[in-house]
């Protein structure tokens, strides 16, 4: 634990020594994790989007007008005798009507036709394995539709299928903007522990001479990109946050990331800057013990 | 138990020449050796091949346990923690105070508990007599001072050989006197004590055993008798 204390400190005084490249760094990580995190959260709203619709995935059976009630619940009934249907809701066409011109804005569609012009409507909710194969749906929709009194049958499985392919290559985008993010982050974090090495080459010189440890003289280092890593994520996830709040205008229902989606991105970017930092100053590292030193000689 | 068996060593590259050939020595522990000669005689490669920070090109060295031809790369550390070493030009940690300094080397050889860590670094400061500077940064002292704290740097970790390579290069006269003084002190301690220098009447002075290069060979191996200090000639204490 003290050993740990004494490592932070020398991260600390390495942070402060070089304060210009180590803030300027920080600042650069935090732009690319906020990108990434930016990213993350679009695919996270997207998912959730996706999975609310699987869940309300259905099927609308218009019945032919001027049928009535009776028949109506015999129909009802019916579709409810199909295993793939979970549940289904019979909607008056006078309700249909008051909810299709309140979306329009109070514009009257029976004063324009004269009379209500819509059927009723049988709203059928699928089990949620059925909703989730597209090509069961359509199969169904097609018994459906054979049924007597059955005008049409709409279900969006041919949107949900666009959107699970829109899906897969947002995720796909996600990896990539994430490998793209690491690639960077690395090349900073690289280019900075580096420039830290090369103002203390001479501190470390000595340190390996005298019999330091590389793990000694590494540790630092790696601390102080680890931290620069996480204190970088923790900036860009509440730079994300900042943007929700602004978006929330005209997205209210824009999520954020879960906790533990977020400890995640913290966590995982804390042993980033750690593997990272590694591989930057593991070459530096070895430098201090190949060939003569011409200050020492 | 410090031995060279006929070691050479070659620096390659654009200045690639032999600077030791075929040293065969053997220092014993307690020894005070001054390792005399011109400059470019190998003096520094020498004390260098000691803590491996240079690798014989042929022949091996032998640092108690320790032999150059078959030792690894993790256990290098571990045998420089048996050495101490001071340099002409001191290298100390200019952003680090002197008491600083000298703690460093402590928590690096695993020393953690801040009260043996003060009083090691109060001991080896008050030997030195840099006691009373020890929050003064290695700018602000004079060489003279510099050398001392790197003296207490080389010594807080009770190393076994110290190896001080030219210490007294950048001091006026009285200075290198007090230098070396300590240098016999720490000798007269136990430590076994490895001095290369290009000053032949300090050698000659303090010397108990001289080994003279001259062109990367050994040309005088000389053990002298050992001399009474002249009455008067103590180490000044400030603290």
């Amino acid at each position: 634990m003290k050993q740990l204390e004494f490592f932070l400190a020398e991260a600390w005084e390495y942070f402060r020594r070089g304060k210009g490249a180590t803030v300027a760094t920080l600042i650069a990580l935090t732009a690319v994790l906020f990108l990434f995190a930016l990213v993350l959260v679009a695919t996270h709203n997207v998912e959730r989007v996706a999975d609310r619709l699987h869940t309300r995935e259905g099927i609308s059976v218009f019945l032919s007008p001027g049928l009535s009630a009776t028949r109506v619940e015999a129909l009802a009934t019916q579709l409810r005798g199909f295993g793939e249907v979970a549940e289904v809701r019979v909607v008056d066409p006078d309700v249909a009507l008051a909810e299709l011109e309140a979306e329009l804005g109070g514009f009257s569609l029976e004063e324009t036709f004269g009379e209500n012009p819509l059927p009723h409507t049988l709203e059928a909710r699928l089990r949620p394995e059925v909703a989730a194969g597209p090509g069961r749906i359509s199969g169904l929709a097609g018994e459906i539709r054979a049924l007597e009194d059955v005008d049409d049958v709409v279900y969006g499985a041919e949107w949900m299928e666009r959107l699970e392919r829109n899906l897969g290559y947002l995720r796909l985008g996600s990896l990539v903007v994430g490998a793209l993010a690491a690639l960077a982050s690395g090349v900073v974090l690289f280019t900075t522990l580096n420039l830290v090495f090369v103002g203390r080459r001479e501190t470390l010189r000595i340190l390996d001479v005298v019999g330091a440890t590389h793990e000694f003289i590494r540790s630092p280092f790696l601390l102080l990109g680890g931290l620069q890593c996480l204190f970088a994520a923790a900036l860009a996830l509440l730079g994300v946050l900042l943007a929700r709040g602004v978006l929330a205008t005209w997205l209210p229902d824009l999520a954020f990331l879960s906790l533990g989606g977020s400890a995640l991105f913290l966590v995982g970017s804390f042993f980033f800057g750690l593997g990272a930092s590694y591989l930057a100053i593991e070459p530096a590292l070895r430098s201090l013990e190949s060939g003569p030193d011409e200050l020492l000689r | 138990m410090i031995r060279f068996d006929q070691v050479s060593k070659r620096y390659t590259g654009p200045r690639e020449a032999w600077v030791l050939q075929d040293i065969d020595l053997e220092i014993e522990p307690r020894e005070l050796v001054f390792v005399l000669g011109a400059s470019g005689a190998g003096k520094s490669t020498l004390l260098k091949l000691v803590t491996l920070e240079e690798r014989p090109s042929k022949g091996r060295v032998l640092v108690n346990a320790h032999d150059s031809s078959t030792i690894r790369g993790k256990q290098i550390p571990e045998l420089r923690r048996r050495c101490g070493v001071v340099y002409q030009d001191f290298r100390l940690i200019r952003e680090k105070t002197v008491h600083e300094n000298v703690a460093y080397v402590l928590r690096m050889t695993g020393v953690l508990e801040p009260e043996t860590i003060q009083s090691e670094v109060r001991r080896v400061l008050t030997e030195v007599g840099l006691f009373a500077k020890r929050h003064e940064f290695p700018q602000n002292l004079s060489g003279g001072e510099q050398q001392r704290a790197a003296i207490a740097r080389a010594l807080v970790h009770h190393p076994s050989i110290l190896l001080a390579d030219e210490p007294t290069g950048n001091l006026d006269p009285g200075m290198g006197a007090e230098v070396v003084e300590i240098l016999k002190r720490v000798n007269r301690a136990g430590a076994t004590v490895l001095v290369a220098t290009h000053d032949l009447g300090l050698a000659e002075r303090y010397a108990d055993r001289v080994v003279q290069l001259e062109f990367g060979r050994v040309r005088r191996d000389e053990r002298r008798a050992v001399r009474v200090r002249p009455p008067g000639d103590e180490f000044r204490r400030d603290a």
